[in-house]
């Protein structure tokens, strides 16, 4: 069967600059990575907090996710224990925005009228966040390269004003677009390779969270983060608490690929989690509402 | 009445894709709420219809009349006496009725009505214009549309499955300018998202379906259906095969593309060799949503049909794009199940210890080891056979052991078709690896049931466990609640019972289940009736199902509903004697007995006496129990209880010579005693099966 011919595909950060580009142009800020450990981008206080409030907000950026429990030493082609997203919020969101975010993959180099591109119902969920939201998986040719979220609540609350959150799952995409069968196998730069870089990060990663992390500690830190988040957002420093609150739910994510957490326990540490997530958003959002009232109105 | 000319009516609902499941319920939801509005609008309509897909919900209502019908109403006034004088004159009570219904007091009748005379104005109120009905009424029906999860997404604060985009009202060729969702109805519509990008605008609502046509969208489900399940058959016969058309699959599809053009890939042979079968295909459909091609054997060949929502150009593209993933997505699989064949059973039975089962119910490990025990007296109490004994224990020691394993992790919807699979690859005998997969069944309400024994029971036991710890830890369903699946658990366990013929008492099944938990006495012992009456709700429900009315129901599980074939069997033999014309005789007579029991209230024990027996009509009745007893007991024991029913007619017509020449309640309290006894007896026979008081004759 003859292959179609096809342009040179971008690599990893040829894509990661075609979207900042978009996006920029999107009226997106574009921020950086947040730089406490997080399972998503969606805990970036730019996505969590900034969605929150009635003020219209676009920010994209690329967002390291760490999730221990996938971990798998480097040595699966499709698993790691840290994979990058690409998340663009969009509050309010655009009547266009499907065309808008189609209009982003052909800036990544794809003809769509040549594949078979999806819109398939999956509404996300984060019972961690007390988090929900509506929308699709972007299916490329059967392979998901995109959630699309058209988020309803946040921290329990509900939104005043819908966002959308976009999150392009790179290194799928990426293999896609190379047609490479193994993450370790794609190029990121001319020279270098996605495992060239990365691999023996997965390695020892992967051996800290499944061998050599000491339960007794990351027990002691979750508390401790717990403690100051509670101590934090009673002044309120709720930025700063809303840290603490990543800290601790990192910690409970190494702690269970450890298999270091009873069962009941389980629950337990989730709900606590939970409740200063929630706590976060409330005071944030306090602290917005105040803000707003104290600002000097024209004359 | 103003001329009504017949036109045609069009709303289109442009959406982001909907839910695919949930766009034919809309779709049937608004064709009839059209059709109810619109006629309770007096806008008659020749034929409403509606269509569509997962971008488009579609109305067209042809023949529809340009104005409302006028509507003529007879309003009632004050009564003839008061309106009007011994004269025949108006009194201010009719002309103020008049007034107040705009007419004049001469064209005011009097009509009779509910047996009294009442002075009758009749109201006329002229047709609107239909367009000026519609604005108000289309909106109204596309608000109504249920979708089971609703969203917002813009400032106005509508809900709908998903964000609408566009709408288009038209009547002919004229807009109706309503709003729906804060957008103006137009004639604009939007083509296939990929083959026919840009706006397309529609003249005239006679010219919409050619519009689309032309614009490749396929508005027909039953055409997008049949391009799919035709195209598919077509592609896999070129191979020498044919498609898996998974229903479920299939409908999906139909729902969720506009121009579906099926597509067939293939992958390496040694994929499908090296993977078990069910793996593939379940990759293929749930994963890829992909139909899988067998062979004429029947045997799963290295090749898919994958369905492209778009045209046939470029389709190498999109073949070559399928056929990457789905190389991937099994190589996946075929990576998993290395890593799980590094893996035994032992390693795997430990991480059970680590998995949560429902909160409060501590792990998978603990529900393993509580399954296996109850298990062990599930065999003992069926009386099974040593060697099925020894399956039974093995399966049910290793029943969730594949929830750890990485292939379950990645299909979850796999679990025990994987135990099963890796149970034989690891030496256990086929009846072992069968329990352990049929354990799951049935899946869901409906589905397959365990075919072996050792399955069956494995089945009842891990049921009967979840369900007893789960209302233990008080987490009973309650209304429409019922997040643990407690009440499909309940329905499996009668189902599997029923159709595996066991007789198992559900008191001791539970009493049993109960007491692999810690808990106290009371506790237990509450969560037990707890677990009955969840139970009998379940039987009932099986039951209705099967047609048996509900007093049929009631009347056999009042006199028990433990053994669940033995009910099943009375229930269905009650249902089927009811209709004979024996019935009538039999139910009223016990009717009598029952009374006359109730009346003289319980005293028990009564003493029946043969030698007190004096009167003919009582000797008689006592005759015919005495030849009827045995023979029912004797039926009911089998559970032969069409020919235990036909037994007990034979005490109707003694039962009412005994009530039209015997009287119960003699002076003598000894043979009004003795009497009593012998009608207890009657009494008895009959519960062996029913209590016919509940019957609603």
């Amino acid at each position: 069967m003859p292959m179609a011919k096809r342009t040179q595909a971008l690599n990893f950060q040829e894509m990661i600059l075609a979207l900042d580009r978009f996006w920029a142009r999107e009226g997106c800020v574009l921020e950086e990575a947040y730089d406490v450990e997080v399972g998503a981008g969606t805990l970036h206080p730019a996505t969590f907090l900034r969605t929150l409030g009635p003020q219209p907000w676009r920010v994209a950026y690329v967002q390291p996710s760490r999730r221990p429990a996938d971990g798998r030493y480097g040595e699966n082609p499709n698993r790691l224990y840290k994979h990058y997203q690409y998340q663009v919020i969009l509050k309010p969101a655009p009547d266009r925005v499907q065309a808008l975010y189609l209009a982003s993959l052909v800036r990544l180099g794809l003809r769509l009228d040549h594949h078979d591109v999806r819109f398939l119902e999956d509404d996300w969920e984060s019972p961690t966040l007390g988090a929900w939201g509506v929308g699709w998986q972007v299916f490329l040719d059967g392979q998901e390269i995109t959630q699309f979220t058209y988020f309803q609540q946040m921290g329990g609350l509900d939104l005043d004003l819908i966002s959308v959150e976009l999150t392009y799952g790179l290194e799928r995409l990426a293999m896609f677009l190379q047609r490479k069968a193994s993450v370790f196998d794609l190029t990121w730069a001319p020279d270098a390779t996605y495992g060239s870089l990365r691999r023996e990060e997965e390695r020892q990663h992967s051996a800290y969270g499944f061998e050599h992390g000491d339960p007794a500690t990351l027990r002691a830190l979750f508390e401790a983060h717990e403690a100051d988040a509670r101590r934090l957002l009673e002044i309120p420093l709720v930025l700063p608490a809303y840290d603490a609150v990543l800290k601790c739910s990192h910690l409970f994510n190494l702690l269970d690929a450890r298999g270091a957490i009873g069962v009941a326990q389980r629950v337990e540490l989730m709900g606590r989690t939970r409740a200063l997530a929630r706590a976060c958003a409330s005071a944030y959002l306090r602290q917005l509402t105040a803000a707003e009232s104290m600002e000097p109105h024209g004359e | 009445m103003a001329q009504s000319a017949r036109c045609r009516l069009l709303l289109e609902i442009g959406t982001e894709e909907l839910p695919p499941a949930a766009v034919r319920p809309a779709l049937e939801q608004l064709r009839r709420d059209a059709t109810a509005a619109l006629a309770e609008a007096r806008l008659d309509a020749e034929h409403v219809q509606t269509t569509g897909t997962l971008r488009r919900l579609v109305l067209i209502a042809d023949g529809l009349g340009s104005w409302q019908r006028d509507l003529v109403a007879q309003v009632r006034g004050p009564a003839a006496r008061i309106a009007y004088d011994a004269a025949g004159q108006p009194t201010q009570a009719a002309l103020g009725f008049a007034r107040s219904q705009r007419v004049s007091v001469e064209s005011l009748r009097v009509r009779e009505i509910e047996g009294g005379r009442y002075v009758v104005a009749e109201v006329a109120e002229a047709g609107r214009p239909a367009p000026d009905v519609l604005i108000e009424l289309l909106p109204r029906l596309v608000a109504g549309l249920f979708f089971p999860k609703t969203m917002r997404w813009a400032a106005h604060g509508f809900r709908f499955g998903r964000p609408i985009r566009w709408v288009i009202a038209l009547l002919d060729g004229r807009v109706i300018p309503l709003e729906i969702a804060g957008i103006r109805a137009g004639r604009r519509t939007a083509g296939h998202r990929f083959l026919t990008p840009g706006p397309i605008t529609i003249r005239e609502a006679s010219a919409y379906e050619d519009a689309l046509r032309q614009a490749q969208i396929v508005l027909s489900d039953e055409e997008r259906r049949a391009r799919i399940s035709g195209g598919a058959a077509e592609l896999a016969d070129r191979i020498g095969g044919r498609p898996v058309l998974d229903p479920a699959l299939l409908d999906e599809l139909v729902w969720s593309t506009e121009h579906p053009t099926p597509v067939l890939g293939t992958f390496e042979p040694t994929l499908v060799a090296a993977l078990p079968p069910v793996v593939v295909l379940v990759t293929l459909q749930h994963h890829q949503k992909c139909f899988g091609i067998v062979d004429g054997s029947g045997v799963l060949m290295p090749a898919f049909v994958a369905v492209r929502d778009g045209g046939s150009s470029h389709l190498d593209t999109v073949r070559t794009g399928h056929e990457w993933v789905v190389r991937a997505r099994l190589e996946d699989a075929r990576f998993f199940l290395e890593e799980d064949r590094r893996g035994d059973f032992e390693q795997w039975n430990q991480a059970l210890a680590r998995i949560a089962h429902i909160a409060g119910l501590g792990t998978v490990a603990d529900h393993v080891a509580r399954v296996r025990r109850l298990a062990g007296w599930l065999a003992g109490a069926a009386g099974i056979s040593e060697t099925d004994r020894r399956t039974l224990d093995r399966a049910a020691e290793l029943c969730k052991i594949d929830l750890t394993t990485s292939l379950v992790r990645e299909f979850p919807e796999l679990q025990g078709t994987i135990g099963g699979i890796y149970a034989r690859e690891r030496g256990e005998t086929a009846g072992v690896a069968a329990a352990i997969e049929e354990h799951y069944a049935p899946r869901t309400a409906g589905a397959d049931l365990p075919s072996s024994l050792p399955g069956a029971l494995l089945s009842v036991a891990d049921r009967a466990v979840l369900l007893a710890g789960a209302v233990l830890a008080g987490l009973e369903p309650s209304g429409s609640q019922d997040p643990h699946g407690l009440r499909r658990a309940a329905g499996g366990v009668t189902a599997v019972l029923r159709e595996a013929g066991l007789t198992i008492s559900l008191r001791r099944l539970f009493d049993q289940a109960a007491l692999t938990f810690d808990a106290p006495d009371e506790a237990r012992a509450q969560a037990v009736e707890t677990c009955l009456k969840i139970m009998r709700a379940r039987l009932q429900g099986m039951l209705a199902d099967d047609g048996i009315a509900y007093d049929t129901i009631n009347a056999v599980a009042a006199v028990g509903a433990d053994d669940v074939p033995d009910l099943v069997e009375r229930a269905r033999s009650l249902h089927e004697f009811r209709a004979q014309p024996a019935m009538s005789l039999l139910a009223t007579g016990y009717l009598r007995v029952h009374r006359i029991l109730v009346q003289a209230g319980a005293r028990v024990p009564r003493e029946f006496r043969e030698e007190l027996l004096a009167e003919p009509a009582e000797i008689e009745l006592y005759a015919a129990w005495c030849l009827v007893h045995p023979r029912l007991t004797e039926a009911a024991q089998s559970r032969r209880y069409s020919l235990a029913l036909a037994e007990i007619a034979a005490l109707a017509g003694p039962i009412d010579g005994f009530f039209d020449k015997v009287l119960v309640n003699a002076p003598d309290t000894v043979l009004r005693e003795n009497r009593l006894a012998l009608l207890e007896m009657v009494s008895g026979s009959f519960k062996r099966i029913a209590d016919f008081s509940v019957l609603v004759i």
